[in-house]
């Protein structure tokens, strides 16, 4: 009698033990979540916010999964702060200062959150490390054509250039004496956003062209970096005073502005989102009040 | 050889049986689970090598699978490179700044291109097939393996090769102003290139989670791997010429490895991890391996019932042809069914009934006496017990009768003993028809017979003695008329339980004094046991009981101790009781001489044996001795308050009327009656026994002797009534009529 017991038991026990195993395989294809229930954040604006920003969503995304932040290619600061204020972008981001007509005609907010490092870079193939301000305006303005004349190799030079309104290319009006100057020399590429400006240095042989030294190390871009006046561009000549090429990264929003989207400002602002600044060689605003202009 | 083989199971066969003792079911049992168990174990085997195979094709097939996929996509890459060359190449600005040779121009226009198609080159050349323009992110290499020269003439061509540098896919358009009229030599060609290394494969890798090698010259020439796992790779390539399935690399993961030849000696290997085929191939596995194992319990148990239900039945005959074996002939196997273990049961039960028909038959022969008929004397003995016991324990009487054919030995001597033989058995027959069946009836030894009468007192005993009694007497016996008395005749005597005695060995003593008086005071008659002493029961308490008891037990150990005067006491007192019968005395007188009488000789007890039974004349001094048991018994005998009278009676029996007695030489009317009377009943006894120190004596001659003695040893007046006594005849008569 208990030996039929028993039996009857051991083959239950198999029985519930075979559909066991059956589910514990259905189960590994079931769907793990739901992507309807994430919040979009569009941002877009200017090519020098652009690398930054990217690293930051991606970081930020990684915290927050049921957020995507969406970083568009670049439009400018100009077409950054259009779009936000047509609603399109949730986030403008901005490498220049509202100028006043559009601080009194709009109803958007400006933040700064960092500084970028504008570089002058050379395609790889160039052997020229180091420029004067003065050689920088002479190839820009077309009075120096070849490389031989800096020093380097005897190649033509491919000169990048970018539209009068991009704000580096202020920049180094207002630093560089002469710059404003010059109307393009014979070469002259003149290139819409700053990221067809990595790709033409990076692709171009013997071209010559401005970018921001984060992009740089973000992107990994396979470029050489040429010292102004011997100094090399970075973190420490910013801060010493000794390199001057800096631009102003600031977000612009509505007041319609999602909550999200103004939770990813905080943690660009935050110190986790400072510390990134650094590591790909931003500046925080907060951290570092005196390098302004 | 099939001898020697066989010679050899058995010696294994033993050799085993030896080392462990086991049960049949064990033996059955164990090969039928160890067969089961190896059929099934190979079943799993023989599934899970199947289940891996198929798992393994399916590993490879979905291999192969991705294998052609990627290089679909490469195809499919070409196609678009192709495309989307011919569409920027049929450019009016393009062909313009080609036509100025403007480089700038040509730069501004494709920087853009580049960095929105993620193209690795873009090529530029002008009619002659010089290189005008050269945007690349890597350095520019095998420029001469692209082939414009159909391009320059208007063709557009695109080609996927392979070179020691990996993959390389190009497309070259010709350039032109107007997309409808290619008939136009074009200004130019533009060439679009890209190159699959690392970087490419990894993104392959990343979207189908697969390690993807390209092998030129047994060289890797891209890959996914990390340098370890890239030795390796190589390693198994020159071993194997690029044929291995399937590899481990350096993180324990394994990988199944498809081929396809590129041309050019040029491999490219897919490796898909075989990581979900894996788990479900141990998920497979251990499905059956539990099926198995439950399998294996469930026939171990199952082995276990079959063998039990096997077995049983040999088991149950074991253990009941073992009670068998043991004399328990009641147990008999149970046949439930009709095959071996039927037959065999029907065999062991049939056998059973022989051996018990024969036992009895033997047992029925050994309690029964051959010549006769009845039970033996063992037989006897045994019942006697038995039935004692059950009388006892019921409290019912019980009557042991034992017959003697008077004269037998006379009869066989006259008609010889083939006649004897016929009339004992006769008698055997008379005896069987004469008592009931509850009742025993044996041949003690010779011509003496015992019968149990069960639930049977005195009376109804001497009834159905009477009855055989008179049977045999009837009975024509063969020759009966050369008997004494004319006549074949039995003595009977009967002792009953509890009247006379409570123990086996007592009654059947007593049964055989009853059966000697009545043989030695006349045959043919029936003698029921009695005791002058148990007179005096009625008259004692308890305490004087038993010490009567004791002195009746003194006698018996005297006529042990005297085989001559066996019966010696019972005889005189029955003398004794005639004579004073005949003189008339009081009732107490009478009580007095009876218990004299059985109570005379117990002084004797002092003297030993061999003086007892010597057979040569006494000397001076034994006869001393011999003349002081009357003083001893006396003395035996004075402790017992009932036996007051009686203690004169046993001093002077030895007194001689004349004063020449002993032990006190009284003489004439001096010494009491009753020792007067036990003087005359003492000395006839002895004249007529066989005593150790005379010859026996004719009733007539003692007679003679009697008278001539009267007046000397015996008083006169009594020798005259002890002799009218003896003329009369029947003495006992008169005895047992008081």
């Amino acid at each position: 009698m208990n030996r039929i017991i028993l039996i009857t038991v051991l083959t239950l026990g198999l029985l519930i033990y075979g559909v066991g195993c059956k589910e514990g395989i259905e189960d590994r294809h079931q769907p793990q979540s739901n992507e309807e229930s994430k919040v979009e954040v569009i941002v877009g604006g200017d090519g020098s916010n652009i690398p930054l920003i990217r690293k930051m969503a991606e970081v930020y995304m990684q915290n927050n999964p049921e957020v995507i932040i969406k970083v568009l290619e670049s439009v400018g600061s100009a077409g950054g702060i259009t779009n936000t204020q047509r609603g399109l972008f949730d986030l403008g981001l901005v490498s220049r200062p509202l100028t006043k007509e559009e601080k009194n005609s709009l109803q958007i907010t400006y933040k700064p959150y960092a500084k970028t490092i504008t570089i002058f870079a050379a395609h790889p193939s160039v052997g020229v490390t180091n420029l004067t301000e003065e050689q920088v305006r002479q190839i820009y303005s077309g009075e120096i054509s070849n490389w031989k004349e800096v020093g380097g190799e005897d190649r033509p030079i491919t000169v990048l250039d970018r539209h009068e309104d991009d704000f580096s290319r202020l920049v180094f009006n207002f630093l560089i004496p002469g710059f404003r100057d010059y109307n393009g020399g014979g070469n002259t590429v003149v290139l819409a956003t700053e990221q067809a400006m990595n790709e033409g240095i990076s692709s171009v042989e013997y071209s010559i062209g401005w970018t921001d030294l984060g992009a740089v190390k973000i992107d990994q871009l396979k470029i050489k970096i040429i010292n102004i006046n011997g100094v090399v561009p970075g973190y420490l000549s910013v801060k010493e005073g000794k390199y001057k090429l800096v631009k102003e990264l600031a977000f612009v929003w509505r007041p319609e502005v999602s909550k999200q989207a103004l939770d990813f400002i905080k943690f660009v602002d935050s110190d986790e989102g400072r510390q990134l600044m650094l590591t790909y060689g931003y500046i925080p605003v907060l951290e570092v009040p005196g390098v302004e202009n | 050889m099939k001898e020697r083989l066989r010679d050899n199971i058995k010696s294994l066969i033993l050799y085993f049986e030896r080392k462990i003792s086991s049960t049949v079911s064990t033996k059955i049992m164990i090969p039928f689970f160890l067969v089961t168990l190896i059929v099934i174990a190979s079943i799993s085997g023989l599934v899970l090598a199947k289940i891996n195979e198929q798992i393994k094709d399916m590993e490879n097939r979905r291999a192969v699978s991705i294998l052609a996929a990627i290089k679909q996509r490469f195809q499919e890459e070409q196609m678009v490179i192709e495309n989307y060359t011919r569409l920027l190449a049929y450019s009016g600005e393009l062909h313009e700044a080609v036509l100025r040779k403007d480089q700038g121009k040509i730069y501004q226009l494709l920087i853009p291109v580049k960095q929105y198609s993620n193209q690795q080159q873009l090529l530029v050349f002008d009619t002659e097939g010089k290189l005008l323009v050269h945007l690349s992110s890597v350095a520019v290499k095998n420029l001469d393996e692209i082939n414009i020269e159909r391009s320059r003439h208007g063709l557009v061509e695109s080609d996927f090769r392979v070179n020691r540098e990996g993959l390389n896919i190009y497309a070259a358009a010709p350039i032109n102003d107007d997309l409808l009229d290619n008939h136009d030599i074009p200004q130019g060609v533009l060439v679009i290139s890209k190159h699959i290394g690392d970087h490419e494969l990894m993104s392959i890798k990343r979207r189908e989670n697969v390690e993807i090698n390209v092998v030129v010259d047994d060289k890797i020439v891209a890959s996914t791997l990390n340098n370890t796992d890239r030795e390796k790779f190589t390693l198994l390539i020159n071993n194997s010429r690029g044929e291995f399935a399937s590899i481990v690399l350096e993180d324990k993961r394994e990988f199944v490895n498809t081929w396809e030849n590129l041309g050019n000696n040029a491999y490219i290997s897919v490796m898909i991890p075989n990581e979900d085929l894996a788990v479900l191939n141990l998920e497979i596995t251990k499905t059956i391996v539990t099926i198995t194992v439950f399998a294996a319990i469930l026939v171990l148990f199952s082995s276990i019932f079959l063998a039990k239900l096997m077995v049983g039945p040999l088991r149950n005959m074991v253990s009941i042809t073992r009670a068998i074996t043991h004399g328990d002939f009641t147990k008999r196997i149970e046949i439930l069914t009709k095959d071996e273990f039927g037959q065999l049961g029907e065999s062991i039960n049939y056998m059973a009934e022989r051996i018990k028909e024969r036992i009895d038959e033997a047992e029925h022969l050994a309690t029964i006496d051959g010549l006769t008929g009845l039970y033996n004397h063992r037989f006897f003995q045994q019942r006697l017990t038995e039935e004692l016991n059950r009388a006892q324990r019921l409290r019912s009487p019980l009557s042991l009768v034992f017959i003697d054919i008077d004269y037998f030995k006379h009869y066989n001597d006259n008609m010889g003993h083939p006649a004897g033989d016929r009339v004992l058995q006769q008698l055997g027959q008379i005896l069987r028809t004469n008592i009931r069946g509850i009742d025993i009836a044996a041949r003690y030894g010779g011509e003496e017979f015992a019968v149990i009468l069960a639930d049977a007192a005195a009376p109804q005993a001497l009834d159905v003695s009477e009855r055989i009694r008179k049977a045999v007497e009837e009975f024509p016996f063969q020759g009966k008329g050369t008997q004494p008395g004319a006549n074949v005749t039995i003595s009977v005597g009967i002792a009953s339980y509890p009247e006379n005695a409570v123990t086996k060995d007592e009654l059947i003593k007593l049964a055989d004094d009853a059966l000697y008086k009545a043989k030695h005071l006349s045959k043919n008659r029936v003698v029921l046991y009695y005791s002058v002493l148990d007179e005096l029961k009625s008259d004692m308490d308890q305490s004087e009981n038993d010490l009567l008891n004791t002195v009746k037990t003194l006698i018996s150990v005297i006529n042990s101790r005297d085989k001559y005067t066996y019966g010696h006491s019972e005889r005189v007192v029955h003398y004794a009781t005639a004579v004073a019968v005949e003189v008339g005395v009081s009732t107490e007188e009478l009580r007095v001489i009876k218990v004299g009488a059985y109570l005379h000789d117990i002084g004797k007890i002092e003297i030993s044996r061999d003086l007892l039974n010597k057979s040569t004349p006494l000397n001076d001094e034994e006869i001393e001795i011999f003349k002081q048991h009357p003083v001893w018994g006396a003395e035996i005998a004075s402790p017992v308050k009932v036996l007051q009278d009686v203690l004169p009676a046993i001093l002077y029996h030895h007194e001689n009327y004349d004063g020449t007695g002993y032990p006190n030489g009284l003489a004439g009317t001096d010494i009491p009656l009753a020792a007067r009377i036990l003087r005359i009943a003492d000395s006839f006894d002895a004249m007529t026994s066989i005593r150790p120190y005379q010859d026996i004596k004719t009733v007539e001659e003692a007679k003679k002797e009697l008278l001539r003695s009267a007046g000397g040893e015996f008083d006169p007046l009594l020798v005259q009534a002890f002799i009218r006594c003896l003329e009369e005849g029947d003495m006992y008569g008169k005895m047992v009529a008081q």
